[in-house]
């Protein structure tokens, strides 16, 4: 029970900090099957790990447990995540930068050449299309060495990849009927690709997306169900019930209908 | 005798501080120190490759340790 009370915290805390370059990271050493359902029933929007390994390094004896780290990657805080403060958090945020899209950002952990550092710089950033012509540039300077025309080449391979499993996760987000997060990857590789062949099969991949009836009833749905939660928030138990009923009853066969199945049983155990 | 027991001590003292070494830390991170590494085996709501704390140098990060219980 304490562990469920602070999701509500969590929630406001990263819709309020998520723009000013603040991630949240939410770990259980538990494993996935128990986690996944979990994280689907309460919607949550930030990041979930199962499967963790870091509450001794992090020294926790009790949870929930919060710990702020800073742009610099030093600890800033730590406690409960009931007692974390604003203010705490604006001090943490100091200098920190939020990447423009941070899921195409590529972390490329390799020692390279100075001269193909920029690119790899620019990867770091998500800015793939730049990096790579950085690194076409010194595929095709003669004056560049062996070692700084294998490290572009390297990088060159690391980015291929990295699209791609940007790709497969797409496929995966449409087969858990998420396709609202699917076309949002393939919109960020079609954006910052348009002239590539993957560029190309992401834009194609939206179209058949969008004119599949099973993935539109999908979208609808979710965007139904937010509206919903916005019409139910401020009304009491009894009146908040019928409404959802007859909206798992609309969108039947939808992900968000069973999400608000699942509000509905809280409801009930609550009496 | 009394060199034995101090002897005795001493070696005490030196298998006591090995075992404590041994144990795996159960401190928190010092405030001001570099963060320890966090791992995940699954990670979920993530688009993008697994996030680590080196990747994430220039933001703030907010770790929870939580579980579903």
């Amino acid at each position: 029970m304490p562990c469920r009370g602070a999701w509500p915290h969590l929630k406001e805390v990263d819709a309020e900090f998520a723009s000013q370059g603040l991630k949240v990271l939410a770990l259980s050493d538990e494993a996935v099957d128990l986690v996944e359902p979990y994280v689907e029933q309460l919607d949550l929007n930030f990041t979930v790990a199962a499967g963790s390994h870091s509450s001794g390094a992090y020294g926790v004896t009790g949870i929930p447990h919060s710990v702020l780290i800073d742009a610099q990657g030093n600890v800033a805080w730590q406690g409960s995540p009931y007692e974390l403060s604003k203010a705490v958090i604006k001090k943490a945020l100091k200098g920190a930068k939020r990447p423009k899209t941070d899921f195409l950002a590529l972390h490329y952990a390799a020692e390279v050449d100075a001269r193909v550092s920029k690119s790899v710089e620019l990867a770091g950033d998500g800015e793939l299309a730049a990096a790579l012509k950085e690194a076409d540039a010194v595929l095709a300077d003669d004056k560049a060495t062996e070692a700084q025309k294998k490290d572009a080449t390297g990088l060159k391979d690391a980015i291929e990849k990295h699209v791609k499993a940007l790709t497969d996760q797409a496929e995966r987000l449409v087969k858990a009927r998420d396709p609202d997060r699917a076309i949002r990857v393939l919109d960020g590789v079609a954006k910052e690709l348009p002239s590539s062949e993957a560029g190309a099969k992401a834009k194609k991949r939206i179209d058949e997306i969008n004119a599949d009836p099973k993935m539109k009833a999908e979208i609808d749905a979710a965007k139904a169900l937010e509206r919903l939660k916005d019409q139910i928030r401020p009304l009491k138990r009894d009146k908040a019930k019928p409404k959802i009923e007859e909206f798992v009853k609309k969108y039947e066969g939808t992900k968000a209908a069973e999400r608000a199945k699942f509000q509905l049983q809280t409801i009930k155990s609550k009496g | 005798m009394k060199l034995t027991l101090a002897f005795a001590a001493v070696a005490l003292a030196a298998l006591g501080l090995a075992f404590k070494s041994a144990l795996p830390s159960a401190e928190e991170p010092e405030v001001g120190k570099p963060a320890p590494e966090i791992n995940g085996k699954t990670w979920l709501n993530n688009l993008g490759t697994d996030p680590n704390l080196v990747a994430l140098r220039g933001q703030a990060v907010l770790i929870e340790f939580w579980a579903t219980w």
